[in-house]
């Protein structure tokens, strides 16, 4: 049996789906809050190889493990602090250091590090059209785009400290799914916290362009050398199905 | 499927949007009361590699989510003009009722005057439409050739929500649902004034950097995802 062979083709699948994450990750270098992705690959299963004497022998002697496939076991979220950028918005917040905002979506609530925040028709602090930013006492009613943020999270209008930001984290960061629009889900563990946030600034992305750009030629070239062993099987299993057994 | 070649394309075409944004700043760098726009760009949706409910998410690129409007005060510069308004404080506009009646709001206090059938002037916007004063009604001057010691009652708006005015293709913001009323305000102006363009020349030139090596490495990703297909592709060569 030719075990290399579906090995290398496992290995190059693996490879394009590190390839889809790391192209997402330099698409979102300009997104505000982004936090890059990384895919872990395993060897899936594993096969014992053992040394056989004899047709007869029974189980013969073990020789070592052998696995026969190579797969993507999770794509994990870094959640490493982002640039600082100074916008001199007054609705703009940016988390320093660990934290969410938690937004109060019509698909219940989502956490963010986005923090270029508007003001909507009722007067509310919303995170673009998409949900009501939360406060200590559910979400934030500002009536004015006057807004400013101290350090501690309070948030002032026109002023006066309207609430204070609620902020959290998670005892665990596996259990955050990213959704889309730099949301993500928690599946539990939550933990309010009072994180330090700064105001008329942004977090950029955790995006290393060169450190990316290495990873995306570094997959594409061991996908290339997987494809070039690929043929040279393709070619072994050429020979023996066509030459092996000829009579001239 | 071949979800990195779609994803940085996705990439180069809102990095694109993103950057004209940028280059419309710096095109307006020269005009008055001119506000710059911030981008923001969000992710795409997150998908399951495999299925539903496993640890394998994957992006699909990125889109332009939203561009803000910058209404930091700009720079007051001397005209001398009599006609000339600047405003003083960041939360003001200059309301402009253009002929058909539709409503704008700038901070462009560069004024003239326009004759009426009646003989006598009224203040006009550098782009059209007339100046209201603080009750809505235009300005009407009878004595143009003694401007020096008329008073002209330009009315300044202010908004509650003004983060929410939207841009019209004539250079105004408008009013929406979510800015609310404006009301008149009693913010100071200065006559003999213009406000100068809140266009800062050295953030956008470091965002077009930024932005222009952003374009440049989804461009790669392009190609470098072309060229893993045509790997695949060879394989029975």
């Amino acid at each position: 049996m030719v075990r290399g062979f579906y090995k290398l083709g496992t290995g190059v699948m693996s490879q394009n789906k590190a390839l889809s994450t790391i192209a997402n990750n330099i698409a979102n270098a300009e997104t505000t809050g982004y936090k890059k992705q990384t895919v872990v690959t395993e060897s899936f299963g594993n096969m014992m190889i053992t040394r056989v004497k004899s047709m007869n022998s029974g189980a013969g002697v073990q020789l070592g493990g052998n696995s026969m496939i190579r797969t993507v076991s999770e794509t994990a979220s870094i959640h490493t602090q982002g640039v600082l950028k100074e916008t001199g918005r007054n609705l703009d917040v940016a988390i320093v250091g660990e934290g969410f905002f938690a937004l109060q979506t019509g698909d219940g609530v989502a956490y963010t590090r986005k923090g270029d925040f508007n003001v909507d028709e009722d007067g509310y602090l919303t995170q673009g059209d998409s949900g009501r930013v939360m406060g200590q006492n559910g979400p934030i009613r500002v009536g004015t785009d006057n807004v400013q943020f101290d350090s501690n999270g309070n948030v002032y209008a026109n002023g006066q400290v309207v609430d204070r930001l609620a902020t959290y984290t998670f005892a665990d960061y596996k259990q955050l799914v990213p959704i889309q629009d730099g949301y993500y889900k928690s599946n539990g563990g939550v933990q309010q916290i009072n994180a330090q946030v700064r105001g008329e600034t942004l977090e950029g992305s955790n995006v290393d362009m060169a450190q990316e750009l290495t990873n995306a030629i570094a997959a594409q070239r061991e996908l290339q050398a997987q494809s070039q062993v690929l043929k040279m099987y393709d070619t072994v299993l050429q020979k023996a199905t066509t030459e092996i057994g000829k009579l001239n | 499927m071949n979800t990195a070649f779609y994803t940085a394309s996705a990439g180069t075409i809102q990095i694109q949007k993103g950057l004209d944004t940028i280059a419309n700043n710096i095109a307006n760098i020269s005009t008055t009361g001119y506000k710059p726009s911030g981008v923001s760009f969000a992710d795409l949706i997150h998908t399951s590699m495999k299925g539903q409910g496993d640890n394998l998410s994957v992006g699909h690129g990125v889109k332009l989510h939203k561009t803000d409007t910058i209404f930091s005060q700009g720079v007051l510069q001397p005209t001398g003009r009599l006609l000339d308004y600047a405003i003083t404080q960041e939360n003001g506009l200059f309301k402009v009722v253009s002929e058909t009646g539709e409503v704008g709001y700038t901070r462009d206090g560069n004024f003239n005057l326009q004759q009426l059938q009646n003989g006598s002037f009224v203040l006009v916007s550098s782009h059209g439409g007339y100046v209201s004063d603080p009750n809505n009604n235009p300005i009407i001057i009878n004595d143009p050739q003694n401007l020096e010691q008329t008073t002209l009652n330009v009315g300044v708006f202010s908004f509650v929500n003004m983060d929410a005015l939207t841009r019209t293709k004539t250079g105004f913001f408008t009013s929406n649902e979510n800015s609310e009323i404006p009301q008149a305000s009693n913010i100071e102006l200065k006559r003999g004034y213009l406000e100068q363009s809140g266009v800062d020349i050295a953030s956008e030139m470091s965002d077009v950097i930024h932005i222009q090596r952003s374009f440049q490495m989804n461009a790669r990703m392009v190609q470098l995802s072309d060229e893993v297909v045509q790997t695949i592709n060879n394989l029975r060569g």
